[in-house]
């Protein structure tokens, strides 16, 4: 052990246990909670406490993942019960300060669940719905610590991972036990990261960087904002290890610009760390220094590209390059990078600390450890759950989300984002493995799975995603810019019910021209919602197509802007290309046919 | 009701003053807490300051990274977050992605539009509002989302969001009447979500 690590412990571990001395209240801001109006709880509870002068800490947490119950407020008795309070307006707050903090009962009839022990009259955390089946490794730390708070990250395990690496292992080992514990990238594209690592680690030039893309564009995904958003400080001590493993100097956090909470607590993680010679020169007094900023990006889908992401760390638009020279070799500022997803680097420091094997026991044989899945849409419990490959989806969207709140039945689900593409209802029992599902065309991706019930139209779902493509092309390449436009020109007039004859084999024959044409994944996969689509609810289609489908479509309003340096209607270049003709180019064969896997 | 003062009538706009456009920009392009400055980051920086990118804040960038307006402006028109003429008072945004597609984001919105004379994102005329939307606000399990004044607000219905627009008018009325008797610039009035949780922190 470090001398610094064990410092720092002792001071953890003894402010920890002061937290426990005194009532603590733990309340899920962040922009979950925020979204369900937690702040007019926190006020509340300060307004109360500041009256009452009671004795209580009160921290800001970030989601436990159980936002069907936000705002969600946390209290812990010192020696006593610790108790979930779920859906807690302001109103309710003088009610919980009164009877369990001063009175010492919980108040039961107002509780979610007790946490660690039983309370008579409700159900254990665990024994909920929706934390079935969880193992919480990347989301250990969700909704229990103060995000970017130091000692209550080393009490709870933190950075044991990165002293072990730096005080016991050489830097092959480390990237040997990434490889052995069968860890892949969570970011879309499921490579090793041990086998990427060690394309890094192979490279004699002494600046070397370690990306960690949190850009997360992907609607309907919100599992990387939500790990900076709950604890920042596990994915600094994952690229702080990824770097010592590779030998890197410099690791960036790439954020998009916009959402303040998940950027701010991010910041203040990496100062931290800073303040406590854990970051910068001498990690923890050893001779390896390593440095950490944020880079903030503008609104850009496929800045989450990893070449495009380098450009945008450089300043510049967020456009894909051509490869090779792959990332390994000339990367951000021409200097050799690794690109790994927050999720992946959040796995890290829990794998280094219990070791390969550990990992490798959770999941399938080839999907090891856990996935971490965004319920949303129609379902009775929305929010985040980490659960191990080798579940399947029914018992996700089933037994976790609890299904359709009104009962109705689950028509499909939509994974994988807009690149990704819709499950049908039969094919519930799909298992989680990236192999399974890639075999079966369907994808995980990020992690969104956006759930449809009987009442939702595919054809009017995936127009809103060729919407979303269709904005977020970065124009780099024609068939990507132009493929886009065509084909949501063709959904608006299948949706507006101007069907033409043709139109099938058109978006076919459009969709093989952005497969086989297009630079990056972007226009690789962008149709792969339509084929998808049309191969499991082809009958929706022709009914849609045919004017007799049930399912009407109201009319769309979508964005103004695109990429194209226009931010009007008038000045948009393509939108005055109105691809109202029939293009007959015949599919390009091209050798490389096959899409990147990215 | 006339358009409200914008920055750029408010300022003396001499180069050197700290509150010209040009002045504020250079501040901002100068305190961004990123050791990396770049382009990027320096528009990002200017615009969280001003609320838009004028002609003098590219000019500005341009000069501090030694690159040309053309260059910087290349970069500045890629990403949609960037705006070039000044904003209304306050920001909506809507989410249109999936999720808030199926929980009725479109019946929102179209039901917002009217409200607020709009066809689509955009500027109301009375300068209070501007419209965005937005493709995934990142609380689709709170679906369907909105923000006012980047404070995100989950569960939304046409209803909420109009009373939401609604309670912001009568906030800024009661902030301008009161301005008035004690004239303060026109680039302090917004009350910004940015700003609010700027100061919540500092208590
Ligand atoms: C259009 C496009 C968008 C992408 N967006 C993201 C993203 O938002 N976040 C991410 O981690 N990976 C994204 N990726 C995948 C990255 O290129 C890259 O594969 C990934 O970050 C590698 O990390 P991993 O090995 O840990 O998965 C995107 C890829 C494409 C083609
Ligand atoms: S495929 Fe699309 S997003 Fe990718 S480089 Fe080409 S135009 Fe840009
Ligand atoms: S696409 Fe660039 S010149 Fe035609
Ligand atoms: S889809 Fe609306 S918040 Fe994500």
């Amino acid at each position: 052990m470090t001398e610094v690590f064990e410092r720092l412990l002792d001071v953890a571990t003894d402010s920890w246990a002061d937290l426990k001395t005194r009532p603590w209240i733990r309340v899920s801001t962040g922009m979950m909670g925020t979204a369900a109006g937690a702040r007019d709880t926190l006020q509340a509870l300060r307004d109360h406490v500041g009256l009452s002068g009671i004795q209580v800490t009160i921290s800001e947490v970030g989601t436990t993942g159980l936002c069907y119950a936000e705002p969600l407020v946390d209290v812990s008795m010192p020696g006593g019960a610790r108790v979930l309070y779920g859906n807690l307006g302001p109103e309710r707050v003088p009610e919980i300060l009164d009877r369990h903090i001063k009175g010492g009962a919980p108040v039961v009839e107002l509780a979610l669940a007790s946490v660690d022990g039983d309370v008579p009259g409700m159900p254990r955390r665990e024994d909920l719905p929706m934390m079935q089946h969880q193992v919480r490794i990347a989301l250990r730390n969700a909704g229990e610590i103060e995000p970017a708070n130091l000692h209550h990250y080393i009490a709870r395990g933190g950075f044991a991972g990165l002293d072990k690496a730096l005080s016991e292992m050489q830097p092959d080992e480390v990237v040997q036990v990434i490889r052995d514990s069968g860890l892949r990238g969570r970011g879309g594209a499921a490579f090793s990261t041990g086998t990427k690592w060690g394309f890094l680690s192979g490279n004699p030039s002494p600046i070397k960087y370690i990306l960690c893309n949190c850009e997360e564009g992907d609607p309907g995904a919100f599992n990387d904002k939500t790990i900076l958003d709950t604890d920042p400080l596990t994915l600094i001590e994952g690229c702080i290890i990824a770097g010592y493993a590779t030998g890197s100097s410099n690791g960036i956090v790439f954020i998009r610009h916009g959402n303040d909470s998940p950027i701010d607590r991010t910041r203040a993680a990496i100062s931290a760390c800073y303040a406590n010679g854990i970051l910068g020169q001498r990690v923890m007094g050893t001779d390896f220094s390593f440095d950490i900023e944020v880079s903030l990006v503008g609104e850009s889908y496929v800045a989450g590209e990893e070449t495009a992401l380098m450009e945008a760390v450089e300043g510049k638009r967020s456009m894909p390059r051509f490869r090779p020279p792959f990332p390994a070799a000339y990367g951000v500022w021409g200097k050799p990078s690794n690109i790994n997803n927050i999720k992946t680097i959040s796995y890290v420091p829990e794998i280094v600390r219990r070791g390969a094997t550990w990992f490798n026991s959770i999941g399938t044989e080839k999907s090891a450890g856990t996935a971490i899945a965004c319920l949303s849409g129609d379902i009775r419990y929305p929010g985040l759950v980490e659960i191990p490959f080798g579940l399947t989806m029914r018992q996700v969207v089933e037994d976790l989300g609890g299904g359709d709140p009104d009962g109705k039945p689950i028509k499909f689900l939509q994974t994988g984002g807009p690149l990704g593409g819709v499950l049908p209802a039969d094919q519930l029992d799909m298992v989680l493995d990236y192999d399974v599902m890639a075999a079966s065309g369907a994808m995980f991706g990020s992690g969104g799975l956006i759930v449809c019930n009987e009442t939702r139209s595919v054809v009017d779902l995936v127009r809103n995603l060729l919407a979303f493509d269709q904005m977020e092309s970065c124009g780099k390449c024609f068939p990507c810019r132009l493929g886009t436009s065509h084909l949501l020109d063709v959904f608006d007039r299948i949706c507006a019910g101007d069907s033409r004859d043709g139109d099938m084999s058109l978006m076919a024959r459009i969709g093989a021209n952005l497969r086989a044409g297009s630079l990056c994944g972007h226009g690789q996969l962008g149709y792969n919602p339509v084929d998808s689509a049309l191969k499991h609810f082809g009958d929706e289609f022709l009914a849609q197509m045919g004017g007799y489908s049930t399912l009407p479509i109201a009319p769309f309003v979508g964005p103004l802007t695109t990429r194209r340096g226009a931010h009007t209607e008038s000045e948009t270049p393509t939108a005055a290309v109105k691809l109202d003709f029939v293009v007959n180019i015949e599919p390009v064969a091209l050798k490389s046919a096959a899409p990147e896997a990215d | 009701m006339s358009k409200p003062d914008t920055p750029a009538s408010s300022g003396i706009d001499t180069d050197g003053a700290s509150n010209s456009l040009r002045g504020r920009a250079r501040d901002a392009i100068s305190k961004q807490p990123a050791t990396t400055v770049t382009i990027l980051s320096s528009l990002l920086a200017v615009q969280d300051e001003l609320g838009y990118l004028p002609a003098e804040a590219i000019d500005e960038v341009a000069h501090r990274m030694t690159a040309s307006a053309n260059a910087v402006w290349g970069i500045a028109s890629f990403y949609p977050n960037f705006r070039f003429t000044p904003p209304n008072r306050h920001k909506v945004e809507l989410c249109w992605g999936p999720t808030c597609h199926i929980l009725g984001a479109q019946h929102m919105l179209q039901g917002l539009l009217p409200h607020l004379g709009l066809n689509n994102e955009g500027e109301t005329e009375d300068g209070l509002i501007s419209l965005k939307l937005n493709t995934c606000l990142g609380v689709c399990a709170h679906g369907p989302a909105m923000s006012f004044d980047e404070e995100l607000a989950g569960h939304m219905s046409l209803d909420k969001a109009i009373h939401l627009v609604e309670c912001i008018k009568a906030t800024d009325a009661a902030i301008t009447a009161e301005s008035e008797n004690e004239p303060a610039p026109a680039d302090q009035v917004p009350l910004a979500g940015r700003q609010r949780s700027a100061e919540a922190k500092n208590d």
